[in-house]
C-alpha cells in the first residue's frame, strides 16, 4: 500500500496579543497549535486522531484540507505538495479528492438551500456532467440510507433531525466519490441513540467506497469502534501512533495511558483510581525546553525537563510509535 | 420563500397593514390619472376670477391653492413622485449597501478597511446640505434626493450586511462549499448573498419612508424643482402662502398626513421581516 | 426524602399540546446517587426542572405531585406552593452552567450573592464560606478573585458546582455536568461527586444522555424515553439485565472501549411502534408485585422483549 498523505515537520503557530510585560521583555507568545508533526498515511488506512480540546487536532484537519497554510513543513498529498499548487485545474483535482465531514449537522448545510441543491453543490463547482446528477444523488442517498419514501430532497434542513442531517453531510462529503474524508467529530453533537446509525453508515460507506480515512475525535471508544490505527496528541505533538487496539490494550504513553482509564464504560465493575496524571491541561503558550508532559506525568525524570530533544516518535514495537522522551520508560 | 412571506404576512398584522398603506398608494399613483379631476399644474378659474383658497365643494375635493391649483389632485399626483423618488432611493440603498456589505465582510483585509472609511466619509457629509449643494450644481430635481440618498446612505445598510457576512463567512457550510472547490464569487453571490437578502430588504423599506421625507424637507425648503407636483412642494407651498394663518388645514394636512403613512409603512413592514431574519434552524 | 408521584408536564403551545413528561415517580433516598438517562427531548431536563420550579410558563403540570420532607413542593392543582427550599436544600446546576457565570463579575461577588441574599450571611461570613467550598471542590482560594475567563472549563463547573453547595444542600441536581468536558477533566468532575457525597452526606440527581457516566457513578437509575421512565432500579441490574428495548439500545448504543464485539446497534424508530404494544401489556401488570418477578407472564414478556431486541440487532 502506498503513502497516501505524508507530513513532515508541520508546524502551524499563532502569534497573541501581548501584555504590557510581554512587550517590554521582547518575549513573543505564540500558541503551537500543531507543533513539528509528522506522519504518514497509507491508502485505504483508517486512521484516528485522539485528543483533548487544545492538542491541535482541527488545526490539523484544516491543515490537511488546505483550509490554513502551515508556518512551517511540508504536507504531501499524492507526492506533490499541496501548499504548492499554484495551477487552478492542479488545484480543483485536489479538492476533488479530498472531503471533510464536520461535527454541527445544524451548522453544516445552508439553511437555504434544499438537500438536493446542498448535494448538487460540489457537484457543480467541481464541473461534474450534468447528465450525471441524478444519478450520483441517488447513489449517494442509496449510501446513507435516506432512501426510503419520505422525500428527502425536496426538504430543508430545519425539517430533518439531527442524525438525518449529519447523514446528508456525510452524502455530501461522498457525491464527488473523493478518496480521502476527514472526519472531525461527526457524532459528538448527535444523540447517543443516533450515533451508533451515523457511525454504521460511515463503516459501510468507507467498504463500498473505499476511501482513506481520517477521523477525529476526543472519544477513545468510538474512534476504537471505526478505526484501525489510532494517533495521540497533546499539545501539538503526537505522542504516540500505533494500532488501534494496542494503543488501548497496552498503551505506552503516560497520557493515553491517563486517557484509556478515564474513559467511562458502560459496566458496573470500574476502577475508581486516580488517574495517573497531574494538574490540568497547561496555557497554550506556554514554552517547553523538553519533553511537554513532563509537567504532568506520574514519574518524570530529570532528563525530561531538560533534556533539549530532538521532537519525534520512535518505533517501539512494530507500527507502534511512542514520543522519543516517554519511550525511555516503557 | 414566497410561502414562508406569504405566512408571515398573514400572521403578522404589523406587516399586513403596511404593504396594505403602500398597495394603496401604488394603485393611486398608478391610477393617478382616473382618479385625479384636474389637472394638478392648471391654475383654475371660477366664476369670480381666480378661484384661490376655495373650501372644500364638489369640484375641487380638498379646495384650492392661493394659486387656484386643485389641492386633491396635486396629492394624487404627488403620490407619483413620492413613490418614484422613494422606490429608486431604497432600491439604491439597498443594491449598493448589499453589494458593498457582501465584498467588504467577505474579503476582509485592505478592500475591507478602504470601503470602510469611504463609508465613514460617507456618514460624515451632513445630508440636507449635500442635497442643497447638488442643487445648486446639477439644477433643482427630484433626482438629486436620490442621487445624495444613494452616495450618503448606503452605509447603514452596507454596515449591518457586512457584519452578517462576518458571522456567516465562518458557518460550516462555507468552509465546506471553499473545500468543494467553490469559486469565492458563487460562494458570495449564491451562499452567503440569500441569507442576506431579508436585510437588504428591511433597509429598503426604511429606505423609502427616510427618502420621502428628506425629498420633502428639500422641497419645502424650496431646493425642489418647481414643475412636478410633490407633497413636500405642496407643504412648501402652503408654508409660503401662510396657509396656518389662513386657517386653510385642509391644504397642508393632507400632504402631512400621506407622508406620515408612508414612513410608517415601511417601519411596519420591518417589523414583518424579522421572522424571514431569524429563520428556525430546528422546528 | 423526594418523591415524585405520577408527574405529568404539558407544554402548552399556541395551537399544540405537547406531553414532555408523563406519569412519572422516582424517590430518592439521603446519600444516594440516582442517574436519569435518557436522550434529549426525553423529558429529563423538563422533569428536573419542575422540582425546582424553573420551567418556562408554558409548562403545565397537568396531573401528579412531588413531595420533600414530608411537604408538598409541587402539586397539579396548587401549581407552586412554596420556593424556600430552592438553594438551601435542592441545589440545581443546570446544562453548560460553566457557561452562565456572569463575565463581568469576579467570583467571589458571585458568590456572595447566593450567600448574603439568599443565605443572609453577612460579608465576612460569606467570604470565609466562599473558602471552604472552593476548598471543598479542589479550587485554591486565591483563585476566589478572578473572573470566569480565566477559569478553564472544568474550573468553571467546579465553580458552578461550588455556588450550588454554597448554602448546604441536602439534595443536588445535575444536567448534564459533564458533557461538555474532556474526558480527563470528566472523570475529575465525577470523582468530586462522588466525594461530595461521601464528606457532605448529599444526595445527588445526576441527569446525563451518557449511560457510561451513570455506570462510573450511580447506584440508582432512571431510564426515561418519550417523557416515561421505561425502566428503573440498581445500575447493576438495570446495565448486566435491561428488560426494556431502550436501554437494550443504549448499551449496545455506546460502544465500550474494552469489549471485543464489534458492532452497534442502532435504535430504530419501527421497533418503537412494536414496543408500544408489550408496553401496554407491561403496564397492566404491578411493579410493585415482587412475586411478579417469577410469574410466567412475567418471562414471556421478558422473553419477547429479548427477541425483539435480537431482531433489531440482525436489521443492524
Amino acid at each position: 500500500m502506498s503513502t497516501i498523505l505524508e507530513f513532515k515537520n508541520v508546524s502551524k503557530y499563532y502569534d497573541v496579543s501581548r501584555n504590557i510585560k510581554e512587550i517590554f521583555s521582547g518575549a513573543k507568545p505564540k500558541v503551537r497549535a500543531v507543533d513539528q508533526v509528522s506522519f504518514k498515511i497509507k491508502n485505504g488506512e483508517s486512521v484516528g486522531i485522539v485528543g483533548e480540546s487544545g492538542c491541535g487536532k482541527t488545526t490539523l484537519a484544516k491543515l490537511i484540507l488546505n483550509l490554513l497554510s502551515p508556518t512551517s513543513g511540508e504536507i504531501i498529498f499524492e507526492n506533490k505538495n499541496i501548499n504548492t499548487l499554484k495551477n487552478i485545474e492542479d488545484i480543483q483535482e485536489f479538492k476533488k479528492k479530498l472531503q471533510f465531514v464536520f461535527q454541527n449537522p445544524y451548522d453544516a448545510l445552508n439553511p437555504r438551500f434544499t438537500i438536493r441543491d446542498i448535494l448538487l453543490e460540489p457537484l457543480k463547482s467541481l464541473k461534474f456532467n450534468p447528465s450525471d446528477y441524478n444519478e450520483l444523488i441517488n447513489g449517494v442517498m442509496d449510501l446513507v440510507k435516506l432512501n426510503d419514501s419520505n422525500d428527502y430532497l425536496n426538504r430543508y434542513p430545519h425539517e430533518l433531525s439531527g442524525g438525518q442531517l449529519q447523514r446528508i453531510v456525510l452524502a455530501r462529503a461522498l457525491i464527488i466519490n473523493p478518496i480521502f474524508v476527514v472526519a472531525d467529530e461527526p457524532v459528538s453533537m448527535l444523540d447517543v441513540s443516533v450515533r451508533a446509525g451515523i457511525l454504521n453508515a460511515f463503516n459501510d460507506a468507507k467498504k463500498t467506497m473505499n476511501f482513506t480515512a481520517i477521523y477525529i475525535s476526543h472519544d477513545l471508544a468510538l474512534v476504537k469502534y471505526v478505526c484501525e490505527r489510532t494517533i495521540v496528541m497533546y499539545l501539538g505533538s503526537i505522542v504516540e501512533d500505533g494500532p488501534t487496539k494496542d494503543v488501548i490494550s497496552n498503551p505506552l504513553h503516560p497520557y493515553t495511558k491517563a486517557l484509556v482509564k478515564a474513559v467511562p464504560v458502560p459496566h458496573v465493575n470500574q476502577s475508581h483510581d486516580p488517574l495517573p496524571i497531574l494538574g490540568n491541561i497547561p496555557d497554550a503558550t506556554k514554552y517547553y525546553k523538553g519533553c511537554k508532559f513532563s509537567d504532568r506525568c506520574p514519574n518524570p525524570t530529570n532528563d525530561c525537563k531538560q533534556q533539549n530533544t530532538k521532537m519525534g516518535l520512535v518505533e517501539v514495537k512494530p507500527g507502534h510509535w511512542v514520543d522519543r522522551c516517554c519511550a525511555n520508560c516503557v | 420563500m414566497i410561502a414562508e412571506i406569504y405566512k408571515i404576512f398573514k400572521e403578522n398584522n404589523y406587516a399586513t397593514i403596511g404593504v396594505c398603506i403602500y398597495l394603496f398608494f401604488i394603485l393611486v399613483a398608478i391610477f393617478a390619472d382616473l382618479i385625479a379631476t384636474n389637472d394638478p399644474l392648471r391654475i383654475n378659474f371660477s366664476s369670480s376670477g381666480l378661484a384661490r383658497n376655495l373650501p372644500p365643494s364638489w369640484e375641487y375635493f380638498l379646495g384650492t391653492t392661493s394659486n387656484g391649483r386643485d389641492i386633491f389632485s396635486q396629492l394624487i399626483y404627488g403620490s407619483r413622485n413620492a413613490l418614484a423618488v422613494g422606490l429608486s432611493a431604497a432600491l439604491a440603498v439597498a443594491i449598493l449597501g448589499t453589494i458593498v456589505g457582501l465584498i467588504s465582510g467577505f474579503y476582509g483585509g485592505w478592500i475591507d478597511n478602504l470601503i470602510m472609511r469611504l463609508a465613514d466619509i460617507a456618514l460624515g457629509l451632513p445630508f440636507l446640505p449635500f442635497v442643497i449643494v447638488l442643487a445648486a450644481f446639477l439644477g433643482p430635481s427630484s433626482w438629486n434626493v436620490v442621487i445624495a440618498i444613494g452616495l450618503l446612505l448606503w452605509p447603514n445598510a452596507g454596515r449591518i450586511i457586512r457584519s452578517q457576512v462576518l458571522t456567516l463567512r465562518e458557518r460550516g457550510y462555507i468552509e465546506s462549499a471553499k473545500v468543494s472547490g467553490c469559486s469565492n464569487f458563487r460562494i458570495i453571490f449564491f451562499h452567503i448573498a440569500p441569507n442576506i437578502l431579508p436585510l437588504s430588504f428591511l433597509y429598503g423599506s426604511i429606505a423609502i419612508g427616510w427618502a420621502i421625507l428628506t425629498e420633502a424637507s428639500v422641497s419645502f425648503l424650496g431646493f425642489g424643482p418647481s414643475d412636478v407636483i410633490s407633497w413636500g412642494y405642496m407643504l412648501q407651498d402652503a408654508y409660503s402662502s401662510q396657509a396656518l394663518s389662513l386657517g386653510a388645514y385642509i391644504w397642508f394636512i393632507p400632504p402631512g398626513i400621506c407622508i406620515v403613512l408612508m414612513v410608517v409603512a415601511g417601519f411596519f413592514i420591518s417589523r414583518g421581516y424579522e421572522e424571514i431574519l431569524f429563520p428556525k434552524i430546528k422546528k | 426524602m423526594l418523591e415524585i408521584k405520577n408527574l405529568s408536564i404539558n407544554y402548552v403551545g399556541k395551537d399544540s399540546i405537547t406531553k414532555a413528561v408523563e406519569n412519572v415517580s422516582l424517590n430518592i433516598s439521603k446519600g444516594e446517587l440516582l442517574g436519569i438517562v435518557g436522550e434529549s427531548g426525553s423529558g429529563k431536563t423538563t422533569l428536573v426542572r419542575s422540582i425546582m420550579g424553573v420551567n418556562p410558563p408554558s409548562a403545565q403540570i397537568s396531573s401528579g405531585k412531588i413531595i420533600y420532607n414530608n411537604k408538598k413542593i409541587l402539586d397539579s392543582e396548587d401549581d407552586f406552593i412554596t420556593g424556600d427550599y430552592k438553594w438551601r436544600e435542592i441545589a440545581f446546576i443546570p446544562q453548560s452552567a460553566m457557561n452562565s457565570l456572569d463575565p463581568v463579575y469576579r467570583v467571589i461577588d458571585q458568590m456572595r450573592e447566593i450567600l448574603i441574599i439568599r443565605g443572609n450571611y453577612n460579608k465576612k461570613d460569606a467570604d470565609k464560606k466562599s473558602e471552604e467550598l472552593f476548598k471543598l471542590v479542589g479550587l485554591e482560594k486565591n483563585r476566589l478573585r478572578d473572573f470566569p475567563h480565566q477559569f478553564s472549563g472544568g474550573m468553571k463547573q467546579r465553580v458552578a458546582i461550588a455556588m450550588a453547595l454554597a448554602l448546604d444542600p441536602k439534595i443536588v441536581i445535575a444536567d448534564e455536568p459533564v458533557t461538555a468536558l474532556d474526558v480527563i477533566v470528566q472523570r475529575q468532575i465525577l470523582d468530586l461527586f462522588n466525594d461530595l457525597r461521601d464528606k457532605l452526606g448529599l444526595s445527588i440527581i445526576l441527569v446525563t444522555h451518557d449511560v457510561s457516566v451513570v455506570a462510573y457513578l450511580c447506584q440508582n437509575v432512571a431510564v426515561m424515553y418519550a417523557g416515561e421512565v421505561v425502566e428503573r432500579g440498581a445500575v447493576k441490574l438495570i446495565l448486566e439485565n435491561p428488560f426494556h428495548p431502550y436501554t437494550m439500545g443504549l448499551n449496545n448504543a455506546f460502544p465500550d472501549l474494552h469489549s471485543t464485539d464489534n458492532f452497534l446497534v442502532p435504535i430504530d424508530d419501527t421497533i418503537t411502534n412494536e414496543l408500544n404494544e408489550l408496553k401496554k401489556e407491561y403496564n397492566s401488570l404491578s411493579l410493585n408485585n415482587k412475586n411478579l418477578v417469577e410469574s410466567e407472564k412475567f418471562k414471556s414478556l421478558q422473553s419477547k422483549f429479548t427477541n425483539l431486541n435480537t431482531s433489531s440487532l440482525k436489521k443492524g
